[in-house]
């Protein structure tokens, strides 16, 4: 907009805004008092206006600005059934995982200023890029700059946008229609390679001749929700797919990755004011890097010529493409709608004394190293080993520590979405989706704890073979806590799908 | 005279046949469809000028020499066939035989046009009456001292007639009706005219000859791919009654004279054709698309229980890609075959090599790489089993391989010749239609299809590998000629069906000739797979739903996946083709060490082969029978280790490079891991891993990786597996180095 006559037109519009919002507000509050299905979609923007720390690297990067731009992508959907409401509200926002100190200003603040619903309705959900601001707190060798948005700061400025956005949302519901299908989309590997001593490694090199397999599957299924206004107006797309929005992970600017990429491709063909919210599977295993003959795949990209991030992109749109008429033709009404919020405390996964002596060795190693080469990373690198320092010391007081966290299962007509806060591997979203009662089940990781932010959650197999995400220090809970996930998020399916 | 009872057979047989076997005669006409824009008036004059006293007439041609109406003496008057005889003798020409399309089931009009047809001299009849109408028309044909030739075109439009087994099992017990088959329509079939005679032996009383060019159209007799030359030689050599060839010749109708004095010309002295596979230095392709859909019910090969085929349901056909590359003189050429069958078995495998080496000596048979689709619906190539009914009404496995051969060599010679300059382009893409079909459970063990939804199930056993490779070539005016597209999954969604059935690669097929042209030859490869399969393994409700809602069967969605898949690739390859990639071929022999059957092993195994015996003899059970012989061979195996102690497993890598690409093939149904393995380690910027390749000459089994000989199960226990993963690595190993090898010129 021209600076000269901004000044001008923007309260007027402001002014328009408010008259129509609130004219909007009056008959959706009417049509909401009715018993049916209805559903509301906001996306905002919360790139900072200043230089963030980029979280998910052991090292520290400050951002030099933006790629693309960070949103929040907000759906808000409310079931009356004999005047009995039923509200869930789907955030997805593009950081790296949902933080702690996030995590609780966000759900106090919510009591506050939107006290409508309760707080355990709203799942909020990291898409995982690696160059998303930080919204837990700082690094300690952050630099002394007046200009940089602190952690802490930054989720202030997004809890100011984002509780508006969702109080705006859930007042503008209108009666929906909602449609929901299975695609496929090949973005992710499984990212631990496996040698022939058993050893695994996550990015481990796949050209060795030791070299064997990459350690599990890959789950390729695009689960994908659609939700329309009466007039068969698309509002919304809510795309589960099992891969982190992580290819470009070392970045020193804001880049939402393929997600970013896939929602303005999608946006251009499907309108611009439909939101996308892209939700991650269980894929602590997995990665959108490629992991063998990458020859091949980028040679495709250059003849496209597209980066790795873009035809990612390009591969989601496609596969929205492939199935969205198929969707489009079997919309439904009125659906049963059902959530269930659960806290559960799972087991802790137990420090063995040898990996308790070896994390005080590395932590000694990695802080001398810091100290001689001021290496960011080792800083970072030191700070999970002493961790696992604390939780083996915290053990020996008492025995049987457990891990406090929350499921939220969702059940809307025939599908059900159910999250953990977990980096969970793979094969334990497969366990839920082959026995959910559901027709289509979609397994969403990342989402907000209780109050923790997830961390990888192996299989039995994959602490077999080692390596980082399944060692001690990179897990909180185990397999066997990934057993009892898994279980009793497929009881509150069970019990969800009685109706 | 110790002899006698045998001669005195074969002499009372030959009597009764009623056709004379001894010198076999051939004689020449011109076919007057040749001349089909022309009267046939007009015919005789144009037949007298080219100097031949026989000609064979058809009955819709117009008679012309002011006779108002067609060739069809029963429809003619008497003055009119008068006015015939007369210009006959005028031009010292005789209307020897008559194509005459259909009789009428009324024997009095019957009888009434083989009068009147005999009275103009004709002898023979070419036909294609009613199967039901044969033995009235043979009584007939006996009275009037006449044949009736069985004519045939494609199978389409001569369903009872097109394939020469067929039309020998027609004149089996007849005395006066032969076939009368047209070489054009072998040609296009995919049969070799030779074998056609050779099937017919006897059964035979004329053809229309026709050689055709590589695109099927008509071409002076000698110079095109039927290989008349040799059908003529051997026609000389099979005993039979007199032979009547109709020079018949399709191309230039407005003025075939000339053409038709060339095969006159190469009739008196017919020689093979020397004109072909000349190649200045380049590359260049030729592909063909060969029908084997079996002419009668077969066994259905994949499952222990047997399975005679009702039908089909889609084409099954034998795909095949002739490249030849000439750098400097030197020639490397490579056939590659995509073929729907479960298993390239020994059986076939083995004759077909042998008649590789007698039909095409010019290309070595290790160059000639024969590829399973896997369908489980296809006609077994193996041995046949002793259930197998043996009434004559199911085809032995023999008997189709016979088949089968005879169409695949000729299609291999046809894609040959049909190569011409061409271009090169390759790309990856992805597609998902495989699942991992094993599950491992809480204690371990993997069981192959076991349920998903079990609260012990942990997991599936490994990874998909969800590429579709793909390499296209196209002629110099770019128009596609082939695309070779290989995925990671056997082609084996309708493995119980009771018709013949192509599976998702056959619907694959159909729908991308539909979009990149019908003459566009698909060659659908399987890539390293042996743990997966195009089955749900869960959430089976959720695909389920959308197949329905397209209104698909899951085998045509599956097709539909791979036709997307291509699509959005297909751009990206036609961007970057290359005119003259450097090609590169490698066969390689290697021994495998065998996987050793424990003593544990074998007592299972006997313990299960008595079961299922008894279980037979109870029963009846196919399936057990099936089994039965599974178990038998790890027993042999076991005793015969103390003959061998360290036994190997001779099997053989082919490695192809073309340009950037390298295609490596293997016998064995190849745990995916390994797959990715060589794709991991290829010095190729694409690397095409195939499986179920013809071996060195068996047929491949499941090969594991150490993980699933652990948890066990089908496909990893010893029953399944003749070679286990110390071999596996081995075999990857090799073909590494060998892609190395020819990789190391750049």
């Amino acid at each position: 907009m021209n600076k000269i006559i901004a000044p001008i037109f923007i309260p007027v519009i402001l002014m328009l805004t408010a008259i129509l919002s609130a004219a909007q507000d009056t008959s959706a509050k009417q049509e909401a008092a009715a018993d049916g299905f209805y559903a509301s979609a906001v996306s905002i923007d919360i790139t900072p206006e200043r230089p963030v720390t980029l979280s998910g690297q052991f090292y520290t990067r400050i951002s030099k600005g933006a790629n693309t731009p960070i949103t929040a992508n907000v759906l808000v959907l409310n079931s009356i059934r004999n005047g009995r409401s039923t509200p869930a509200v789907l955030i997805s926002i593009d950081v790296v995982s949902i933080r702690e100190p996030f995590n609780i200003t966000f759900r106090e603040a919510l009591k506050t200023q939107f006290p409508e619903i309760p707080s355990e309705n709203i799942i909020l959900c990291a898409t995982h890029t690696h160059a998303g601001p930080n919204v837990g707190n700082d690094p300690g060798d952050l630099p002394n700059d007046a200009d940089l948005m602190r952690g802490r700061e930054y989720g202030q400025f997004v809890i100011e946008k984002l509780i508006p956005a969702i109080r705006q949302a859930w007042k503008n519901q209108v009666p929906a229609k909602y449609g929901y299908g299975l695609g496929f989309v090949n973005v992710a590997y499984n990212r631990r390679a496996i040698y022939a001593d058993g050893s695994a490694v996550m990015y481990g090199k796949t050209n060795r001749s030791d070299f064997r397999g990459l350690e599990g599957m890959t789950d390729n299924d695009l689960n994908t929700l659609c939700i329309w206004d009466k007039n068969d107006k698309l509002l919304s797309m809510v795309l589960n797919i099992a891969c982190p929005s992580q290819e470009n992970e070392h970045l020193l600017f804001l880049d939402a990755d393929f997600w970013g990429r896939a929602r303005s491709r999608l946006n251009e063909k499907y309108g611009q004011d439909v939101v996308i919210l892209g939700l991650c599977g269980a894929a602590g295993d997995q990665s959108p890097h490629i992991r063998y003959r990458n020859e091949a795949e980028d040679r495709m990209n250059r003849l496209r010529n597209l980066s790795r991030v873009e035809e990612l992109g390009r591969r989601i749109a496609n596969a929205v493409d492939d199935i969205y008429e198929v969707i489009n033709s079997d919309k439904k009404e009125n659906p049963v709608m059902a959530f269930e919020y659960l806290p559960l405390d799972l087991p802790q996964r137990k420090i063995t004394e040898k990996e308790y002596q070896t994390a005080i060795s590395e932590s000694k190693r990695l802080d001398a190293e810091y100290e001689k080469t001021k290496n960011s990373s080792a800083y970072g690198q030191a700070n999970w080993h002493r961790r696992t320092i604390k939780r083996y010391e915290y053990a020996k007081e008492n025995p049987n520590p457990t891990y406090p966290t929350s499921i939220c299962v969702l059940r809307l007509g025939e599908i059900v979405l159910c999250t953990n806060q977990f980096e969970l591997y793979t094969d334990f979203g497969i366990q839920i989706k082959a026995r959910s009662k559901a027709k289509q089940t979609f397994v969403v990781q990342l989402a907000s704890g209780r109050p923790a932010c997830g961390t990888y959650l192996p299989t039995a197999f994959a602490v077999q073979g080692g390596g980082y995400g399944a060692v001690p220090a990179s897990n909180m809970v185990g397999p066997e806590g990934g057993l009892i996930l898994v279980e009793e998020t497929l009881k509150v399916i069970d019990k969800l799908f009685e109706e | 005279m110790k002899h006698f009872p045998t001669l005195a057979l074969f002499i009372i047989l030959l009597f009764l046949s009623g056709i004379p076997t001894l010198a076999r005669e051939i004689d020449t006409a011109i076919a007057a469809y040749s001349y089909r824009q022309f009267s046939f008036f007009e015919t005789i004059d144009k037949v007298a000028e080219l100097g031949v006293r026989n000609l064979y007439g058809f009955n819709f041609q117009t008679v012309g020499g002011g006779i108002e109406g067609k060739l069809d003496p029963a429809a003619l008057s008497d003055a009119e066939l008068e006015k015939i005889r007369l210009k006959l003798t005028e031009k010292k020409i005789s209307l020897i035989a008559l194509y005459y399309g259909s009789f009428p089931e009324d024997e009095a009009a019957c009888r009434k046009i083989f009068e009147r047809s005999k009275s103009l001299g004709i002898q023979t009849f070419v036909s294609e009456p009613d199967p039901k109408l044969l033995p009235m028309l043979d009584r007939i044909a006996g009275e009037f001292g006449m044949k009736i030739g069985l004519h045939g075109h494609d199978r389409q439009s001569s369903p009872n007639t097109w394939h020469p087994l067929l039309v020998a099992d027609k004149c089996r017990n007849l005395k006066n009706i032969a076939a009368f088959n047209d070489t054009g329509h072998w040609i296009r079939s995919g049969l070799d005219p030779t074998d056609g005679i050779e099937i017919l032996g006897k059964f035979t009383i004329g053809f229309d000859l026709h050689d055709l060019n590589a695109e099927g159209k008509d071409v002076p007799l000698g110079t095109g791919v039927g290989n008349i030359g040799r059908m003529l030689r051997a026609l000389k050599r099979i005993p039979g009654p007199p032979v009547l060839i109709g020079i018949e010749y399709n191309s230039n109708p407005q003025d075939p004279t000339a053409d038709i004095k060339q095969c006159l010309e190469f009739l008196k002295d017919p020689k093979p054709n020397t004109s072909l596979n000349k190649f200045s230095d380049g590359f260049y392709a030729g592909a063909v698309s060969v029908d084997i859909l079996p002419p009668k019910p077969v066994h259905l090969s994949g499952q222990f229980s047997l399975r005679v085929s009702q039908g089909a349901k889609t084409s099954i056909s034998a795909n095949i890609l002739a490249l030849t590359s000439v750098k400097n003189g030197q020639t490397v050429p490579v056939i590659l075959i995509s073929m729907d069958t479960v298993v390239i078995r020994e059986q076939f495998n083995i004759p077909f090599r042998q008649a590789l080496k007698e039909k095409i000596p010019e290309i070595p048979t290790e160059n000639v790489i024969i590829c399973a689709t896997h369908t489980h619906s296809a006609p077994h190539l193996g041995q046949d089993r002793p259930d197998l009914p043996k009434d004559g009404s199911v085809m032995t496995s023999k008997e189709y391989i016979k088949f089968a051969i005879d169409r695949i060599v000729p299609g291999i010679r046809q894609a040959m010749e049909k190569q011409v300059p061409a271009k090169f382009g390759f790309g990856l893409g992805f597609v998902n239609i495989a699942y991992n079909r094993r599950a491992v459970y809480a204690d371990g063990s993997a069981v192959m299809y076991g349920k998903t939804d079990r609260p012990d199930f942990r997991s599936l056993e490994g990874m998909t590998d969800n590429d579709l490779d793909m390499f296209c070539v196209w002629n110099q005016k770019d128009e596609l000629i082939a695309m070779l597209l290989t995925i990671a999954c056997p082609s084996q969604e309708n493995e119980n069906s009771l018709t013949l059935d192509g599976d998702f690669w056959a619907r694959t097929r159909e729908s991308l000739t539909k979009k990149y042209g019908k003459d566009t030859v698909i060659l659908g490869m399987c890539g390293a797979a042996g743990d997966q399969s195009p089955h749900i393994r869960y959430r089976a409700a959720a695909e389920q739903r959308m197949t329905a809602l397209r209104n698909l069967s899951r085998a045509d969605e599956l097709a539909r996946r791979i036709t997307c898949a291509v699509d959005d690739i297909y751009d990206v390859v036609a961007s970057e083709k290359s005119d003259n990639p450097l090609m590169k071929y490698e066969y390689l022999e290697v021994d495998l060490p065998q996987r050793i059957p424990t003593k544990a092993e074998y007592d299972d195994a006997i313990a299960n082969a008595e079961r299922l015996q008894s279980n037979y003899e109870k029963t009846g059970n196919t399936a057990s029978l099936g089994m039965l012989g599974w178990h038998k061979r790890i027993i042999t195996r076991y005793e015969n280790l103390k003959l061998n102690p360290k036994p190997t497993y001779p099997t053989s890598i082919s490695v192809l490079r073309i340009g950037d690409i390298a295609l490596c093939t293997n016998q064995f149904e190849l745990y995916s891991d390994y797959g990715v393995q060589m794709k991991a380690r290829s010095k190729a910027a694409q690397t095409f891993v195939i499986q179920l390749a013809s071996g060195a000459p068996d047929s491949g089994t499941y090969l594991p990786t150490a993980h699933a000989v652990k948890g066990g199960g089908y496909g990893a226990v010893i029953q399944s597996n003749s070679v286990g993963p110390e071999g596996g690595l081995i075999l990857t190993e090799e073909t590494v180095k060998a892609i190395e090898r020819l990789f190391s010129e750049k």
